[in-house]
């Protein structure tokens, strides 16, 4: 059942023919007297209009969970006998939608079927999946060449605030969208200036054709903010049977977390640890299970994490980090230093991307993490001034270089094929002496041309093709010297 | 036997002030006997009757013959519903009112 208009309470009221009193109101959670046939999950009608769903029940009461204000004691409960389904269709690209599947904003004219789908699905089975093959492209070269991502995979995005992990969302959003992937976007909680210009940057990117976005505000009641990204994966879940790739974005999971918590305390159950229920885990990896890659269709899924002063090692945090396979960890420090994407390398896993890369891909991204070590060490000894060897200087240079090759800014796209031949550049020595503007104007120079110039790329794209290691790239592209220049 | 809110109360505080009384002196009751009648009593549930109209005693009586356990009424009058009852029982709602037979045929 999907509720667009006014829910009749009447109807409901007469065909189930059972009724329900309002006894105890605690925020969202509520506790009726009556409903004898009452289910677990089943959505039930308050008299003024509002939604409930059936969080519990305990001897001649159950437990519903608001996803409205504005109920009093007293106030008749009707059961729907239906469990909390959304409609889903094509119509909902470029659209934004509460968890109930309501529009805000205008509501379209609705073309083509509209499915109705259950919030809560079961994920499918292991015999429907397969492994996962195809590399997914963020345009962030980074995350690309360091943490590189495949389609299927849930990949955590965890970070202080203001540390760049929206900004990272947008590129990968972007990228993705011109691929023909499908974004859902599901906003947890959150203030409305900032949905508002998560939209504006849609609409100005021209991305609306692959985007949904699935809102809750933080003045909604914690029971709509529970549901949100339970909503963002059905609907992913549809465009996944159309056999569409999909990324589910969840913005974020701390807050989803701490939504449960008040629900749960408000339901007296039990404190665990910091105040977590017992079931915060279930609540999470039962979501996060129905993301991966399919016979038709993938569903990536990038939830995001807030860490707090750099700590990683918080409950849920360390919960998220057990059902993804992997994250990327956005460092205030690093962000603080000025490097942007602050992505911290040695801090970020990514457990199935690497498998899916071709091997001149694999040999790239060994090669530059192990370089980057060495570099680390080199500017810890810089640290004692000590006297360096040649050796140490040229290390230390070219990571200077290398840092210019990852600084990007946030409204950028780098294909995957321009960081692996940029970074070949830098190992091919074609930048020694030169300032780092001067090379972050040329790199831009080429990537621009990457993207332009078909003949270019067809070149690029065969020097990558026939090198077999990194070292092999570094060498013929000083052979062909001319591309650099180009 | 058909009790309103309101008589069982009143004999809830009957038994409750005969103990009263006895443990201050007066006559001897059975305890047991009393205590297990106000059990009784305040266990009773409740049926809600709406009607359009006011009714008269020999209509209640008529009304509340089918009732085979003794029960609590709970009646209101709603002149909307233009003739029939709801009844409502233990969560259970059974609409039998002229107004609704008037919807459904509209």
């Amino acid at each position: 059942m999907s509720f667009n208009n006014k829910v009749p309470f009447k109807k409901y009221l007469e065909k189930t023919g059972e009724i329900g009193y309002v006894e105890e109101i605690i925020l969202s959670v509520v506790y009726v007297k009556g409903l004898p046939e009452a289910k677990t999950g089943e959505l039930v009608v308050f008299e003024n209009g509002s939604l409930g769903q059936i969080s519990a029940m305990e001897e001649g009461r159950v437990e519903i969970l608001l996803f409205s204000n504005g109920v009093g004691v007293g106030e008749k409960v009707a059961r729907t006998n239906q469990f909390l389904e959304i409609g889903v269709g094509e119509h909902l690209l470029g659209k934004t939608i509460d968890p109930l599947g309501r529009f805000i904003g205008e509501t379209p004219k609705t073309k083509g079927k509209v499915e109705q789908r259950g919030i809560d699905a079961f994920p499918i089975k292991i015999l429907e999946r397969k492994e996962i093959d195809e590399p997914l492209e963020t345009g962030v070269t980074m995350v690309d060449l360091l943490v590189p991502l495949a389609k299927g995979q849930r990949e955590l995005v965890i970070g202080d605030r203001d540390t760049g992990k929206t900004s990272f969302i947008k590129q990968v959003i972007a990228n993705q969208v011109k691929r023909n992937a499908i974004c859902i976007y599901a906003a947890i909680g959150k203030k409305l200036t900032s949905v508002k210009r998560f939209n504006e940057f849609i609409q100005k990117k021209g991305l609306s054709k692959g985007v949904v976005s699935v809102v809750s505000f933080a003045s909604d009641g914690s029971g709509l903010n529970f549901l949100t990204p339970y909503s963002a994966m059905t609907i992913a879940e549809y465009f996944r049977d159309k056999g569409r790739d999909v990324i589910v974005i969840l913005d974020d999971l701390s807050s989803h977390a701490k939504h449960y918590r008040e629900i749960s305390l408000l339901g007296r159950r039990f404190p665990g640890r910091s105040s977590y229920p017992g079931d915060i885990f279930f609540v999470h990896s039962r979501l996060l299970e129905r993301a991966g890659n399919f016979k038709k269709g993938s569903i990536s899924c990038l939830p995001l994490s807030l860490s707090v002063m750099g700590d990683l090692s918080g409950y849920i945090q360390t919960n998220l980090m057990a059902m993804t396979d992997g994250h990327i960890f956005f460092d205030s420090e690093l962000f603080n230093e000025g490097r942007f994407p602050a992505v911290n390398p040695f801090l970020s896993v990514t457990r199935v991307g690497l498998q899916v890369q071709d091997n001149l891909f694999k040999n790239a991204t060994r090669e530059l993490t192990s370089f980057l070590v060495k570099l680390t060490k080199a500017r810890q000894y810089m640290h004692f001034g000590a006297e360096v060897s040649d050796e140490v200087k040229k290390i230390l240079s070219l990571g200077d270089r290398l840092e210019v090759l990852f600084e990007q800014p946030s409204d950028t796209l780098v294909p995957v094929e321009m960081g692996v031949f940029l970074s070949g550049t830098l190992w091919a020595h074609f930048w020694d002496g030169q300032g780092k503007e001067e090379i972050r104007k040329k790199m831009d120079k080429m990537i621009e041309t990457y993207k332009k110039n078909k003949d270019y790329q067809k070149q690029v794209d065969k020097l990558l093709s026939e090198a077999k290691s990194f070292s092999d790239l570094a060498d013929s592209i000083r052979l062909n010297d001319g591309l650099v220049n180009a | 036997m058909i009790l309103t809110k309101e008589k069982r109360e009143a004999r809830i505080a009957r038994f409750k002030a005969s103990l009263r009384a006895m443990y201050q002196g007066g006559e001897k009751v059975d305890e047991n006997k009393i205590a297990k009648k106000i059990e009784d009593l305040e266990g009773l549930r409740t049926v809600k009757l709406t009607l359009a109209f006011e009714p008269e005693k020999k209509d209640l009586k008529k009304l509340t013959r089918h009732f085979s356990k003794e029960a609590i009424l709970d009646l209101n009058v709603d002149e909307s519903l233009l003739g029939g009852a709801v009844i409502e029982y233990q969560g259970r709602y059974l609409d039998h009112s002229l107004l609704k037979k008037i919807d459904d045929v509209i």
